[in-house]
């Protein structure tokens, strides 16, 4: 797809995404992830010493936080951290998102965080996951 | 805080039950217990812990918000909710009860709003979250539940089958799993693959691993074979080492009917069987699962063990209503509810107290009866002052109960009008049980139909109240009074009819009937322009009643001279339908009247009345039963021995010519094949009259005797009901004796109109007499509008002489024409119609 025919979409999907939330709408989220989406497909076109392709890699991690897919954030934020190692702004910028997304997710379960620690729920969560049935049940 | 999840692979294990069973027998040794429903498809842990407040039923207590509303917040905000509280609801426990137990619903369950949020909440498919924000939410709550209700049990109803949210539950949340299940092959399958992977499912770090406790449900009886056999499938070798289980024990919880009907087996609240086998596999099932003090247990089984006793007491089918006046009343089980904060409705407080048991009227449960509450020192409490000063309740019951001992109450009642508690009546020393407790069958029922039934059973106490009933209902008038209900006041009419017990029809003529003492009383003339209840209720309630209820309690109401009794009854015969009065007391003044005037004229002292009483007196209509042979049955035997007799063996004699018949007669009042044969004439046909043959009128002494052997033989023979057939003949005999001594309007008399009698052999009922007293019995009946009469009549009439039948004939013959036959033939002029004339 090429970038010509990406702009006009990011661009379309940021403004209904914002509207959505500014509505307080539920398809907001699912809006919200659509950004980051296309903000991840233009920063694949793009590179990172590209001010439009840095300015991409922000805009798919936000939009990742916004949607809440914190899997998704932690993902992206990998990403573009390795692709990022001459871009000390740009890797600042995604450490800070990163560190948000962690901060949103401490805030949304302040106790269990403090008890067992963000990244144990997390591999708890990718470990249920994983199992592919709610109980691991053998053959 | 220990978590505790049950779970069961298939429904219908009594999963809930045990669990909220479970977080009461906690909370009351004195634990601080968190219930929560996380069976969101198939909510109803509240119903077993039974959140409803008083006077409102179990199964209309829906909770506000739970744990689906709780989850979907977590899910959608970006801050937890701000407090648990408003997500849980405290469960009602004994006051003595140190623990506590809080219940969070799954949600408003089964509302619209409740659905739509569970849907919502799935569909943000919440606990299939990689990142785990579905089971971060749920640690979190439980981390909640730790810290905000101070929780040391957390007991989770889990999801059966294999969801996301019963992983979460079991694998993530549980310390231990109680997993049921029941005794076959499809239950045991399901639940022994769960715990299975339960074993190797992920779990936090330091998170020991999951202890199952796996129970076998429902099995109808004691069967350690069944046990054993489960325990060995679960603990198949598996197809992997780690799949194998290693369980040393199958819990077993036998099956119980009772728990069936109401799921309501609280152990430890007094709902509970305790001699029940299920109850006695729950208190295994806890001792395995919490370590209890001793001392505790034994307390609150000795509370459970009193309040059930009381529940059983207060339950009792006892046999006798008569009885119930010193036991407690009947309770049915459904209207018994246990547990229930109860709010004072007296000065405005809003203090509740708590009530082991609370009876209430019916089912709907809008009116409280009676409470029960169980205390620890039963002989010095005061509790019952707090039901005595704040509710309006008419009985309270306290319990006890020391170790080894047995039960105690103390019942504290009071009247309607409530007032103080009395603990004992004082001249008896009986408990004073309010009368609607002792004599309905459901005391919040005081319908007309209830109270009826209970007269109709004996319970005596209820006839004033329906016979005020009845005059609201008809005490309407021209010129105002109370809205005319025709319909109900028949329905009480017809209802007193069909009493049964002697005593209880005594009671209902006695107080239909006017009270000579309080008829003076302006009081009770209540109506405008002379209309007067009494004389109402005298001559539309009591006069019908008189003639419908049995003769043995007319004949014993009617007492000459007997001070209340009424005539009432005779009058409604003899005035309104004959046209004839009957009143031996003004008589007896007028005639006396007449001879004491020219001796003592101007000084009544000198010649009282009363010398001349005993004179009058026999001149009384009377009514008496005998146990004798009837005339009639003596005359047709004398007439069969005179048929079988060999030609010119009897000579002429001093002896009357029925002189030895009456000792053979005799044996058809004990025998029926007797009676049978001296009902036939000689042609065969069966031939019943009514008067000589079953009662009599004896003109000399003004008396009616009623045949009672001679009745009751004839009811048998002839299928027709007893009390019936003796009120039909009853009415047929008064109105040959109206006709006798009746007096016309204007006062005369006619007394040589009597009937002929029945010594002569070639006796034959008087047609015009019997047509006569067919004729008004068959007005009368109709005019009672009573369908045994009148069925009873006819058929009579169908076995009886044809001088009996005319009446068929005259069903439109106006009574007034009647009347007129009747003065005809009392004057002896022999113009009659209908083919009927002087004998």
């Amino acid at each position: 797809m090429s970038i010509e025919l990406l702009y006009p979409l990011v661009t379309e999907a940021i403004r209904r995404a914002e509207t959505l939330a500014d509505m307080g709408a539920p398809g907001a989220r699912d809006a919200h992830l659509e950004v980051s989406l296309l903000e991840e497909k233009i920063a694949e076109s793009l590179p990172v010493s590209d001010p439009e392709g840095a300015l991409a890699r922000r805009g798919a991690v936000r939009a990742a936080i916004a949607a809440r897919d914190f899997g998704r954030v932690r993902l992206l934020s990998a990403r573009f951290l390795k692709e990022a190692a001459k871009s000390p702004d740009l890797r600042r910028d995604i450490a800070d998102l990163a560190k948000q997304a962690e901060s949103a997710q401490t805030a949304r379960f302040p106790r269990a965080t403090a008890r067992y620690g963000l990244p144990e729920i997390q591999r708890l969560g990718r470990a249920f996951f994983q199992q592919g049935a709610p109980f691991p049940i053998g053959p | 805080m220990k978590t505790f999840t049950f779970y069961s692979y298939k429904g219908g294990t009594g999963r809930s039950l045990l669990l909220a069973n479970t977080a009461r027998y906690l909370a009351l040794l004195g634990h601080r217990v968190v219930a929560a429903d996380f069976d969101f498809e198939a909510p109803g842990l509240h119903y077993k812990l039974n959140i409803s407040p008083p006077g409102q039923r179990v199964a209309d207590a829906i909770p506000e918000r739970g744990a689906v509303d709780y989850l979907l917040a977590a899910a959608q905000g970006d801050r937890p909710p701000k407090s648990l509280r408003p997500y849980v609801v405290a469960v009602p426990l004994p006051r003595s009860a140190k623990g506590s137990l809080h219940l969070m619903p799954a949600g408003a369950a089964p509302t619209g709003a409740y659905w739509k949020a569970l849907t919502e909440l799935l569909r943000q498919d919440f606990f299939n979250d990689p990142e785990g924000s579905g089971i971060a939410a749920c640690l979190e709550w439980k981390a909640r539940v730790e810290e905000e209700l101070e929780a040391d049990f957390l007991l989770i109803d889990s999801r059966t089958g294999v969801t996301e949210l019963a992983g979460v539950t079991t694998a993530v949340l549980a310390d231990k799993v109680v997993c049921l299940m029941l005794a076959n092959r499809e239950s045991q399958m399901g639940a022994r693959a769960v715990l299975r992977s339960l074993g190797q499912a992920a779990r936090l770090s330091d998170q020991p691993p999951i202890e199952v406790i796996p129970v076998l449900s429902r099995v109808p009886e004691r069967d350690d074979g069944v046990a054993r056999e489960t325990l060995a499938f679960l603990n198949e070798k598996g197809s992997v080492p780690q799949d194998t289980l290693a369980l040393k024990k199958v819990f077993v919880f036998r099956a119980d009917p009772e728990l069936g009907k109401g799921e309501k087996l609280h152990v430890g609240s007094g709902e509970a069987q305790s001699r029940s086998p299920l109850h006695q596999d729950y208190i295994a099932l806890l001792a395995e699962l919490v370590e209890t003090d001793s001392e505790k247990a034994a307390a609150a089984a000795r509370r459970q063990e009193a309040v059930q006793d009381t529940r059983d007491w207060l339950t009792a089918d006892y046999e006798g209503r008569r009885h119930r006046r010193i036991e407690p009343p009947g309770f049915r089980a459904e209207q018994i509810d246990e547990g229930i904060p109860f709010k004072g409705n007296r000065y405005g407080t809003r203090e509740a107290h708590y009530a082991d048991l609370v009876a209430y009227a019916g089912e709907d449960r809008t009116e409280s009866l009676l409470v029960v509450e169980y205390v620890e020192d039963l002989a010095k409490s005061e509790s019952w002052k707090w039901w005595q000063e704040f509710t309006k309740l008419r009985c309270a019951v306290l319990v006890g109960k020391l170790e080894g001992q047995s039960t105690e109450r103390r019942v504290f009642t009071r009247g309607r009008r409530g007032g103080d508690f009395i603990e004992r009546d004082k001249w008896t020393g009986a408990v004073r049980w309010p009368i609607s407790f002792s004599s309905l069958d459901d005391p919040g029922d005081r319908s007309v139909a209830s109270l009826l039934a209970a007269v109709q059973r004996g319970e005596d106490g209820f006839v004033n109240l329906l016979v005020q009933e009845w005059q609201h209902a008809m005490f309407t008038t021209l010129h105002g009074g109370s809205p005319f209900r025709p319909l109900l006041a028949r329905q009480i009419l017809d209802g007193l009819a069909q009493v049964r017990e002697t005593e209880t029809e005594k009671r209902v003529l006695w107080r239909t009937a006017p009270d000579p003492f309080e008829r003076s009383d302006p009081e009770r003339w209540m109506g405008r322009h002379g209309d007067n209840p009494e004389e109402m209720t005298t001559r539309e309630l009591h006069a019908p009643l008189w003639w419908r209820l049995s003769v043995e309690a007319k004949v014993e109401f009617w007492r000459p001279g007997k001070l209340g009794g009424s005539r009432a009854g005779v009058e409604l015969l003899a005035r309104e339908l004959m046209g004839l009065s009957l009143d031996p007391d003004r008589d007896f003044r007028r005639e006396v009247g007449q001879l004491l005037g020219p001796f003592d004229e101007g000084d009544d002292s000198k010649g009282g009345a009363y010398r001349f009483t005993d004179l009058f007196r026999g001149r009384e209509l009377r009514f008496e039963f005998s146990d004798r042979v009837s005339p009639e049955l003596i005359r047709r035997e004398a007439l069969r021995q005179r048929l079988e007799e060999p030609r010119g063996r009897r000579g002429e004699d001093e002896e009357p010519w029925w002189s030895g018949a009456e000792h053979i007669a005799q044996r058809a009042l004990a025998d029926d094949r007797v009676l049978s044969t001296l009902q036939r004439v000689p042609d065969g046909r069966v031939s019943v009259p009514t008067s000589n043959f079953l009662a009599h009128y004896d003109p000399a002494s003004a008396q009616v005797t009623l045949y009672s052997k001679v009745i009751d033989g004839c009811s048998r023979l002839l299928g027709i009901e007893r009390r019936a057939l003796a009120n039909v003949v009853f009415i047929h005999e008064t109105v040959h004796a109206l006709c006798h001594l009746g007096r016309d309007l204007d006062g005369r008399r006619w007394e040589e109109f009597a009937l002929p009698s029945s010594r002569d052999p070639a006796s034959r009922p008087s047609a015009l007499h019997e047509t006569i007293a067919q004729f008004f019995t068959h007005r009368l009946i109709t005019r009672l509008g009573d369908a045994a009469l009148l069925a009873a009549f006819e058929r009579l009439s169908d076995h009886q002489p044809p001088e009996y039948q005319t009446w068929r004939k005259m069903t439109d013959v106006p009574a007034e024409a009647v009347r007129k036959l009747l003065i005809r033939a009392r004057a002896g002029l022999d113009d009659t119609p209908w083919g009927v004339a002087p004998t």
